[in-house]
């Protein structure tokens, strides 16, 4: 027994898988071989085969009289509603594409303006708030720059015969330097 | 058993139709359905003619009325190119004809439930005679037979009608229908068996 002859439940469902040829053929022979032995079951498959047979008749026969409508309309209307469906797709894809373009037409310009916006801020937020320094906001560059400068005035005058002077005047030069840092007169 | 054990004597019951039967011999299905992706129409406008008759043949039998399968068809095909996407030959057995039975069959029987809401006060048995009434001049062309086997058909339970002309109209295996109803294999054939002899019975009295 195949495992599709196991899995029908009863002799109808046997019968109709033969009759409409969806068994394997190792099972078609074994319900050959019942239908030649077994009388019942023979008595089942005719009562089956001939209602199907009517059914088909029927069916065949009315299909005659019952005309349906032409082929042609419904695949013309189909084929338009595809057509359709395409153009409106396509315009729906110029669309997006056109808004793309347009954005990236401003995005470039705005965003150098966003820039300028906000630097400009920054720098009025900064001469707001130390009025007479505007250079505060770079410390750190300031510092450095300031440094360099002193080791320049201190290299360029510094002498090697005498060091015990010339760390003086090197003290000194250095007590000059921090006062003018804080009178603003240095710059 | 004799010869009638061997010989195959319904044509129905023959293996189903291939999907390459139809108006373009050359192309399968699943081809078409590729260059339908693609945006083509005429490679929509074959597979509707090539599955044209036997899916409005299944309509109108299941609806009752030309003019409701023809509005049944359009939803159908509608609903093919909405998801058309979502198919996957690969994944359900049938390929395209057993998925546009499937959509077919769901948008009658999304047609059947909104009548019945509609008409919730009538019993089953009148609202379904009901339905199937032909109009004059609907009567005057159909055959008397016709007539009869139209009400016989629609006096079967949903499930035994759906079967029975799945597998008339569709030629879809019962393996096949079994998974395009979502109903077990035994199932399908209890119905269809319930169906054919029950059609027999009805056709015999009138």
């Amino acid at each position: 027994m195949s495992t599709l002859l196991n899995q029908l439940q009863n002799n109808e469902a046997v019968l109709l898988m033969y009759i409409a040829n969806e068994l394997p053929p190792a099972d078609r022979q074994e319900i050959e071989h019942l239908l030649k032995t077994d009388d019942q079951l023979k008595a089942q498959y005719q009562t089956i085969l001939s209602a199907y047979e009517t059914s088909e008749r029927l069916l065949n026969e009315a299909d005659k009289t019952a005309i349906p409508p032409k082929a042609f309309t419904a695949a013309r209307t189909f084929g338009d509603l595809v057509r359709q469906r395409r153009t409106s797709e396509a315009a729906s894809v110029d669309e997006k594409i056109e808004y793309r373009r347009r954005w990236s037409l401003w995005w470039y310009p705005t965003a150098a303006a966003a820039v300028l916006a906000f630097g400009m801020f920054l720098w009025w937020k900064n001469a707001s708030e130390n009025p007479n320094n505007s250079i505060t906001i770079l410390p750190i560059w300031y510092e450095r720059w300031q440094a360099d400068a002193e080791d320049q005035e201190t290299i360029a005058v510094f002498d090697t015969t005498a060091p015990d002077t010339n760390i003086e005047w090197l003290y000194e030069e250095i007590e000059a330097v921090r006062y003018l840092r804080t009178t603003d007169t240095f710059w | 058993m004799t010869s009638q054990t061997t010989d195959m004597p319904l044509s129905f019951l023959k293996p189903p139709v291939p999907a390459t039967v139809g108006p373009d011999h050359t192309e399968t299905d699943e081809f078409l359905l590729g260059r339908l992706r693609e945006g083509d129409a005429k490679a929509g406008e074959i597979l509707v003619l090539r599955y044209h008759e036997p899916l409005m043949r299944y309509l109108y039998r299941v609806s009752g009325q030309w003019a409701l399968a023809e509005e049944l068809h359009q939803q159908t095909w509608l609903s093919i190119l909405e998801h058309l996407e979502k198919f996957d030959p690969s994944s359900s057995s049938g390929g395209f004809k057993a998925w546009l039975f499937r959509i077919a069959t769901n948008k009658a029987n999304d047609m059947w439930r909104s009548r019945s809401r509609q008409k919730n006060a009538l019993d089953g048995f009148k609202q379904t005679q009901d339905d199937y009434t032909p109009s004059a001049g609907s009567r005057l062309e159909a055959s008397e037979q016709e007539c009869k086997l139209r009400e016989s058909i629609a006096r079967l339970p949903d499930a035994q009608r759906q079967v029975l002309l799945l597998r008339y109209y569709s030629g879809l295996k019962f393996t096949e229908i079994a998974e395009l109803l979502g109903c077990p294999l035994n199932t399908a054939l209890g119905r269809m068996h319930k169906a054919i002899i029950k059609l027999k019975e009805m056709m015999e009295k009138a």
